[in-house]
């Protein structure tokens, strides 16, 4: 019997009650695949029944000793059932197993075999047994390694789903923390889970999120990426408008602002919706330390991101447009220093610009234990001997490295930084200031009409919302901070803060 | 956006190809220009210019900076014409001097000048403008043992000359507002260049009087003191005084200054309040007396009077006969317009009949870490 006939969709057909035509539906289903165990045996000394599981997907202890036991051991004990109620019997009174469903469908079936679970067939039955077995290795969970923290927790998320889920769990321990699944991908199924807090999270926000993910119609998702890539509005700004993250903590408190988060099983990053340009400033430490510094850091940040994407074009400005506007002490640094350079500052930064992004390029890429060898080469050897065979001037190398430096200081904000940066150069590079200004104002306008998710991507800065400004360009105390941001629902967060006893005349 | 749009776009941003762009080793950096008159009546121009490689590095083999001298029929292409003498473009927006010699100022008028720098884009407003009695491109080449670049320490010399507002600090951008708001004469500083056994020296003090473009007369230091106090640009100076009693000798500082002259119209007569709020303190006195004694101080305040009086005076005087400069005309014709309107003609003898009161209060804000005489 071939199971690929036409007309009736093989993911409908149903189990027989012949065990023998169910396992070669099954088999041929699987493509007889090397990893697919299928034990047959006999139960109640008179029934046929056999298990279908995955190698390696199966935790083998539960099978062992919660399903293969009980049925070959103690059900050809001596009690003799009747054949109408082995299945019930299996079910109620012998196996050990946490969870046990019945299912019909094959093509299901085969979907939770490959998922892990394990099914038991039972001869002149048309319903398996589901036994929950999913047992397979993952990574343990480990500290975050591209989200280094000196205060806070230090758990990460890993590749399984619900490990995952579990890590938030902890954190949020409130029945309204809802995990929606959704199977993703016509060929991977690969399982994605929605998480939001029910009456926290904005209603339209979790049905928006929900329903673009249920539109995906994609062969595979492998990490939250392709989900981010799929469902956001802007895909063609240079700017994210979703968040991803690998700390189940700062999860936790995203989805606790209001946002809705998205695990996909694999992926050890979750992805937060929506995001707000503001958060690419914010760390989670910037909330476990102390506010004073946490709000001198955070306009640090604020700083490097302007020095870093503007600082080749103010140079190539300056060298080669406006030089009146550089003190004269220093136009005769500059001059001497370009003096006798073969190409003009506008060649030399694009050259300059280009390699530190292979700089960059080549240490992510690297093995570990290569990538100091290549920043050795890079910096030093490039950098260094750039400078004494005149190819390029020596300021030109500190803004480089001011660059540089000032990009990695926020990660998750390099890629916007760099395309920023060659667009404000290139601009620059033919215009002058009024190159660099007009770019800006593009970015600005471009920025002010971006609204992921219906929700202004420069809330609260465009448009203006004071009371989310505390936690801007500066981190004010917890207490201030008493609603959430008004762009994800505004609600109240937090009472006063508690104050010590009066000051009483004696103790 | 439409394709067609997009296309225009992008090809404005190639087309231009880096427009304007000059880089910095193409240019002349030009931190100084002196203007002179040749013995055919000719324009003579010098520009100083820098050696970047010899500042930066200390290398003492090549000379710090240069002068290039040009010689032509009009300011403008002398100016032009040193161009002919530069490897490179002359960059002049780095420039802050520009030294007249009196002769130019005189024969050519700085009308021209002061056109070229207001008009194009290049030279600063804010560049200082000095007239000296001897040649300016000697002025301009002055070796000072402080620092390499001569331009650079007229440049700090005329900065730091507040200390005794003893000169006067006038910018082209000054200039051209004095000529603007039909202020007849400018005071432009005065730079002179003496040569001594020990080598050359640049004393920066008093000033030049300029008669719309030209050179009218010179002022004394005491002359340029009034000025700067009757214009409220006097900023800190000492005033060295002795009493009859020459025991009683002291000197005051003065830190702070207020000053300000109003026009009064009274009765259809002209009078100008010298209004001035001075603080200070004593920082050298020879006395017998105990500055704790209190019956000492009205003594002390009167004779400072007395000395900011005298200078403000002599101002006066020289106004007299040379014609206002103290810009009280200006003062005029912004309070009482319709006044200015009927006797602006007249103003030239009006102006010296009307007489001025002066109210001067000082305040002694220390005497030193001292309060008598060792």
């Amino acid at each position: 019997m071939r199971p690929r006939t036409k007309g009736v969709s093989i993911n409908q057909r149903h189990l027989t009650s012949d065990l023998k035509s169910n396992l070669e539906i099954i088999k041929t289903i699987l493509n007889e695949s090397g990893d697919i165990i299928i034990r047959e045996f006999l139960i109640a000394n008179q029934t046929k029944a056999a298990i279908l599981c995955v190698d390696g997907l199966v935790n083998k202890e539960v099978v062992q000793y919660s399903v293969l036991t009980p049925l070959l051991v103690y059900s050809n004990d001596g009690y003799w059932v009747p054949r109408y109620r082995i299945k019930e019997y299996l079910e109620k009174n012998l196996l050990t197993a946490e969870d046990i469903k019945e299912n019909r469908v094959i093509s299901s079936i085969i979907d939770k075999v490959l998922a892990g679970d394990t099914a038991l067939l039972i001869d002149k039955e048309d319903t398996a047994l589901i036994i929950s077995s999913r047992g397979f290795s993952t990574r343990a969970i480990s500290e975050p390694s591209s989200e280094a923290v000196v205060r806070g927790p230090r758990e990460s998320f890993t590749e399984a789903l619900r490990i995952n889920t579990s890590l938030i769990r902890r954190k949020i321990i409130n029945p309204n923390l809802v995990f929606e699944s959704v199977t993703l991908g016509k060929v991977t199924k690969t399982a994605v889970n929605i998480v939001y807090i029910k009456g926290l999270a904005k209603e339209n926000l979790v049905q928006e999120v929900r329903r673009r993910i249920k539109e995906i119609d994609v062969d595979g998702i492998f990490d939250t990426g392709y989900i981010e890539q799929l469902i956001e509005e802007h895909p063609y700004s240079p700017f994210a408008t979703t968040g991803y993250t690998e700390k189940p903590d700062v999860l936790a408190a995203k989805i606790l602002e209001g946002r809705v988060g998205v695990l996909v099983d694999g992926s050890p990053n979750a992805l937060s919706i929506p995001l707000l340009f503001v958060e690419k400033f914010q760390t989670s430490e910037d909330y476990y330390s102390r506010p004073l510094f946490s709000s001198f850091i955070r306009i640090i940040r604020f700083i490097s991101f302007l020095i870093s994407i503007a600082s080749p074009a103010i140079y190539v400005i300056l060298v080669s447009f406006q030089s009146e506007l550089l003190p004269t002490q220093l136009l005769v640094t500059f001059a001497n220093a370009v003096e006798g350079t073969p190409f003009p500052a506008v060649v030399e930064v694009s050259i300059m610009m280009l390699f530190i992004e292979i700089l960059r390029e080549a240490g992510v890429r690297m093995p570990r234990p290569i990538g100091p060898a290549v920043g050795i080469v890079g910096s030093l050897v490039m950098g260094e001997s750039a400078v004494s065979s005149g190819l390029i001037g020596q300021p030109l190398v500190i803004v480089i490295a001011l660059t540089a430096i000032t990009s990695y200081i926020i990660p998750t904000l390099y890629d916007e930084s760099a395309l920023l940066r060659m667009l404000l150069f290139l601009f620059s590079a033919f215009f002058g200031i009024i190159g660099l200004v007009s770019s800006t104002i593009l970015v600005l306008i471009h920025l002010a009409t971006l609204q992921p998710f219906g929700i202004p991507f420069m809330s609260p800065i465009m448009p203006l919302e004071g009371e989310d400004l505390k936690d801007t360009f500066v981190r004010a105390p917890l207490w201030f901070q008493k609603r959430r941001p008004k762009a994800l629902g505004g609600s109240v967060r937090m009472g006063d803060k508690p104050s010590p006893p009066e000051e009483s005349e004696e103790i | 956006m439409s394709r067609t749009i997009r296309l225009l776009l992008l090809l404005i941003l190639i087309l231009t190809g880096c427009y304007d762009r000059v880089d910095l080793n193409e240019l002349e950096i030009v931190v100084g220009i002196g203007l002179d008159v040749t013995e055919d009546g000719k324009i003579k121009a010098t520009v100083q210019v820098l050696n970047p490689s010899s500042l930066t590095n200390g290398n003492s083999d090549s000379e710090p900076f240069a002068q290039i001298e040009s010689v032509a029929e009009s300011f403008t292409e002398a100016v032009r014409y040193a161009n002919l003498y530069s490897p490179n473009r002359l960059y002049y927006p780095h420039n802050r001097l520009i030294i007249f010699s009196e002769e130019f100022a005189k024969t050519h008028g700085t009308h021209h000048v002061i056109d070229w720098v207001m008009r194009t884009e290049e030279p600063r407003e804010d560049l200082f403008i000095l007239i000296t009695s001897g040649e300016a491109s000697d002025v301009l080449g002055t070796r000072f043992p402080t620092g390499p670049i001569p331009s650079f320490e007229i440049t700090q010399i005329v900065l730091t000359s507040y200390v005794n507002s003893v000169s006067t600090v006038t910018t082209a951008f000054n200039y051209a507002k004095n000529l603007a708001s039909n202020i007849p004469i400018t005071v432009f500083g005065r730079i002179e260049k003496t040569t001594e056994t020990n080598g050359e020296m640049i004393t920066y003090s008093g000033g030049a009087l300029i008669e719309k473009h030209h050179f009218l007369d010179y002022l004394t230091e005491t002359e340029t003191k009034g000025f700067n106090w009757l214009t409220g640009q006097y900023k800190t100076g000492l005033v060295v005084t002795r009493t009859k009693n020459t025991e009683d000798q002291f000197t005051f500082e003065i830190v702070r200054n207020n000053s300000k002259v109003s026009p009064v119209l009274k009765d259809g007569k002209l009078t100008f309040e010298v209004k001035t709020e001075v603080s200070g303190r004593i920082i050298k006195m020879k006395s017998s007396k105990s500055l704790l004694d209190p019956n000492a101080w009205p003594g002390y305040l009167q004779v400072i009077e007395e000395g900011i009086k005298s200078d403000m005076k002599a101002a006066i005087d020289k106004a007299h006969t040379t014609g206002d400069f103290l810009g009280l005309g200006d003062l005029v014709k912004r309070k009482f317009p319709n006044y200015w309107r009927d006797n602006e003609e007249a103003w030239e003898k009006i102006w010296p009949t009307a007489s001025f009161t002066f109210d001067i209060h000082i305040a002694i804000h220390g005497v030193g870490k001292i309060n008598r005489f060792m």
